[in-house]
């Protein structure tokens, strides 16, 4: 059964709430069970405190499963910096250390957050030509 | 809930707050719907923010708003801040419009996401907040009452902030639901979040038209038009009609002025409505209001009474109100012995075509002249993609009448490459036969495609008993015609269909005119020659029963009404979709799924501008040909095992390519990939 706060926490929501500050209760409602559309929730003082502090479960919930599975809205491919590839495959071929397909895969798969090899492959692949690059045994040379 | 102003003063804060809580929801509020391309800053007003649930941030723009666009920007540039919104698409697109060209990160919207949960409901704000959040019940009434610039500051303030409050309330409550359910949420993280940057950015680029050529075809349209108008007016029931109109309307305007003539009291005026009486009596003034062959009314008079056509009413043309229907099916079902009714569809279909197709888009092309149809997650219950504003996906391109058939072409013609570019259409190959074969792992039709053979053919000759080889030795006529026949089999029986519906769609969509005898014999053999088929209808309409849905391939919940109902109309129709959704859904998510990775992979020089069912449609730089190997393999082999738990086991996707240098009208076939 949920309890009704009587008296509305005076906390300022314009600002983020500290939720570590409220020593909870599992035995109560609060911040335990936010249902905005149940009754009791909806009479409630303490219904936006409430959900501010349930929000962060799921926030932790969400994390949890970003950590566990990849998702492609994670991805982050803008951040590969072709500029420098390009700039480092010439530098490495001057200086006969060519950069390996194997190299700036684990680059990319770093940067992008992505897990999965084949789309690594192919945003690579299909992004060599573009940058004058190729790739040749293995290597990553200047076109 | 508290509202604050954004201001220089507390700018600084609110930014840090925002990355401190990861989460924004955003809303914009404009001046009417904003038209891509087209409206600029002035159309939007205000737009608020909630970082935390019980405040919102708001700002009303006023010209000096350069920090604030400063600041958005930061926003939509930092990965580690989620945006939400209700429709993210539309403020994405009031972002650009204000200049943030940077969108990086999650954009999580509220309405796709109920729409996973629930695909029957209503997904507007509005809806939404009064079922999950009613301490802010019918708050948008406020705006259907009156006009967003008739409110006064601080009722737009707080309407506005509103808005994004409830959009953060909802957006936790949605991803509670949507985690409860693992496959949900991971087809929303996959596909349905990510596609909202595909297609917000495929909006953005529009599709380049022709103007000049469509002035052209407009013109010519008009007088096409004009042309069957007159054919109408000149077959001699109508001229006998008009005649029976016009003495009605003389009889109903006497009447009228007899009336008047009784109350009149003044001399003058009773000696004018005499005079006028007299005339109209003496046929020295007429009344004539044409015939208007677009209304429905007329027309049913025209056609069902004695003064027209009288054509036989039968049961099957009354619609649920009782009226008899002028609708097309019926119109064709009439005896049609002086040409009218086919001209009268001629007719009708040359004022869609102008009003929809030519009209329609150039009204609503940018300075460029590019059109910009909108994309919705939303519009269907299998998650396919929609579109509208216009209709993206429904170009016309084929029609019965021969006398127009030239007028349809040019449509698609007036969609044109840019200079400089291929317009490319890639297209998956019998996408819905193969997750037929994939879904009901039928013999012969896994067969077909893993031995990259054709379909109607195989359908052909075995619903004749014969071999391939046997088959291909018919004369060519005759190979044509069965070949034909079987294809209207395939598309047709796929989805559960009846012996009458069948003989019913055959007419209808290809013109084959089947007995009773004929269509049973061919749905006997069909099911005989692929007969896992039957039994996938048996388990998903089972599932349907049990479950309440049936799933696609990726997870997603498609919910079917009425499928335990008495009423066998309504029952047979939950059944076909329950037996369709899982085909149609997965087909559409294969595209879908396509275009989220392709906007990954491919160089931003390669523009996706439009998606059609199963086919992609792109603009490729001259140079950039030789990247269609990197789009066909991606869209061959998406990795949906890795991303949705399931993959295609039994069967591998084809896709087909077009291209053409002038127009989306002149495409050829791309050969040797």
């Amino acid at each position: 059964m949920r309890t009704k706060k009587e008296e509305k926490t005076k906390i300022d929501l314009s600002i983020p709430v500290n939720i570590d500050s409220y020593n909870l209760s599992e035995e109560d409602c609060f911040g335990n069970l936010w249902l905005p559309s149940d009754n009791d929730c909806s009479l409630c003082a303490d219904n936006e405190l409430c959900g501010v502090i349930y929000s962060n479960k799921i926030k932790k919930k969400k994390a949890e499963f970003e950590f566990d599975n990849k998702t492609i809205d994670n991805t982050r491919f803008n951040e590969v910096n072709w500029d420098l590839i390009k700039k480092q495959a010439i530098n490495y071929k001057k200086e006969n250390n060519p950069m390996t397909f194997t190299e700036l895969f684990m680059y990319v798969k770093d940067v992008s957050k992505c897990d999965n090899d084949v789309v690594i492959e192919t945003y690579i692949e299909a992004n060599l030509l573009n940058h004058n690059l190729c790739k040749k045994d293995g290597l990553i040379l200047p076109l | 809930m508290k509202i604050k102003i954004i201001s220089r003063d507390n700018i600084y804060s609110l930014l840090q707050y925002c990355k401190e809580s990861g989460y924004v929801s955003i809303d914009y509020e404009t001046d009417d719907l904003i038209k891509i391309g087209i409206d600029g800053k002035e159309k939007i007003i205000s737009f608020s923010l909630s970082f935390q649930i019980g405040s919102s941030y708001v700002y009303v723009f006023n010209g000096d708003d350069n920090y604030i666009i400063d600041f958005l920007k930061e926003i939509y540039g930092n990965y580690n801040i989620v945006k939400i919104g209700h429709n993210i698409k539309y403020d994405n697109h009031c972002a650009h419009i204000l200049g943030i060209r940077k969108f990086r990160g999650q954009f999580h919207d509220t309405l796709t996401m109920h729409h996973l949960i629930n695909c029957k409901g209503n997904h507007d704000l509005g809806s939404l907040v009064n079922i999950y959040i009613p301490r802010f019940k019918d708050y948008k009434k406020l705006v259907d009452r009156t006009n967003i610039l008739e409110l006064d500051k601080d009722e737009l303030i707080a309407y506005n902030a509103i808005d994004s409050e409830v959009t953060l309330e909802l957006y936790f409550i949605f991803t509670e639901l949507l985690m409860e359910d693992k496959r949900l949420y991971t087809l929303f993280r996959n596909l349905v979040s990510p596609l909202n940057i595909v297609l917000f950015k495929m909006e953005l680029y529009g599709m380049l038209i022709d103007k000049e050529f469509l002035d052209y075809y407009i013109t010519k349209t008009e007088e096409l038009i004009k042309s069957y108008e007159n054919k109408l007016r000149e077959n001699k029931t109508v001229k006998a009609f008009q005649l029976h109109v016009n003495k009605a309307l003389l009889q109903e305007e006497i009447s009228k002025l007899s009336i008047k003539l009784l109350s009149a009291k003044n001399e003058k005026t009773k000696n004018e409505l005499s005079q006028r009486i007299t005339d109209l009596k003496s046929n020295k003034i007429t009344i004539e209001k044409p015939i208007n062959f677009n209304s429905p009314k007329q027309m049913s008079l025209l056609l069902y009474t004695s003064a027209g056509f009288n054509f036989p009413v039968e049961d099957e043309y009354k619609t649920d109100s009782g009226e008899v229907s002028t609708g097309k099916q019926v119109l064709e079902l009439l005896p049609d012995k002086s040409g009218f009714i086919k001209n009268l569809l001629i007719y009708r279909q040359l004022n869609k075509i102008y009003s929809t197709y030519l009209i329609g888009i150039r009204d609503k092309l940018d300075k460029r002249n590019y059109i910009h149809g909108k994309f919705n997650q939303h519009g269907t219950i299998t998650g396919r993609l929609s579109s509208n504003d216009p209709n993206m996906q429904n170009i016309i391109t084929r029609t019965k009448y021969s006398e127009i058939e030239d007028l349809i072409k040019i449509v698609k013609r007036s969609f044109i490459a840019p200079e400089n570019y291929f317009l490319v259409q890639a297209d998956y190959s019998q996408a819905e036969l193969r997750l037929m074969a994939e879904f009901s792992q039928d013999k012969n039709m896994l067969s077909v495609f893993q031995n990259d053979g054709d379909l109607h053919e195989m359908t052909a000759a075995k619903m004749r008993n014969m071999t391939i080889e046997e088959f291909r030795k018919l004369p060519e006529d005759e190979y044509k015609r069965y070949r034909y026949e079987a294809k209207s089999a395939n598309f047709g029986l796929l989805y559960k269909m009846s012996i009458n519906g069948y003989k019913e769609y055959a007419k209808a969509n290809y013109g084959i005119d089947l007995t009773l005898d004929q269509a049973t014999k061919m749905v006997t053999n069909f099911f005989k020659t692929y007969s896992a088929i039957p039994k996938y209808h048996e388990l998903y309409i089972a599932k349907a029963r049990k479950f309440g849905y049936v799933r696609t391939l990726s997870g997603r919940k498609v919910f079917i009404e009425n499928i335990m109902d008495n009423d066998n109309i309504k029952r047979g129709y939950a059944e076909r979709t329950a037996v369709n959704a899982p085909i149609q859904g997965t087909a559409g998510e294969l595209t879908m799924f396509a275009l989220v990775l392709l906007n990954i992979i491919l160089p931003k020089e390669i523009l996706m501008v439009n998606t059609v069912h199963d086919s992609i449609i792109f603009y490729i730089p001259e140079d950039y040909m030789d990247y269609i190997k990197y789009i066909k393999n991606v869209m061959e082999n998406l990795p949906l095992e890795h991303y949705f738990g399931k993959g295609l086991k039994y069967i591998k996707m084809k896709v087909d390519f077009e291209f053409s240098k002038k127009s989306w009208g002149e495409l050829e076939k791309l050969e040797n990939l």
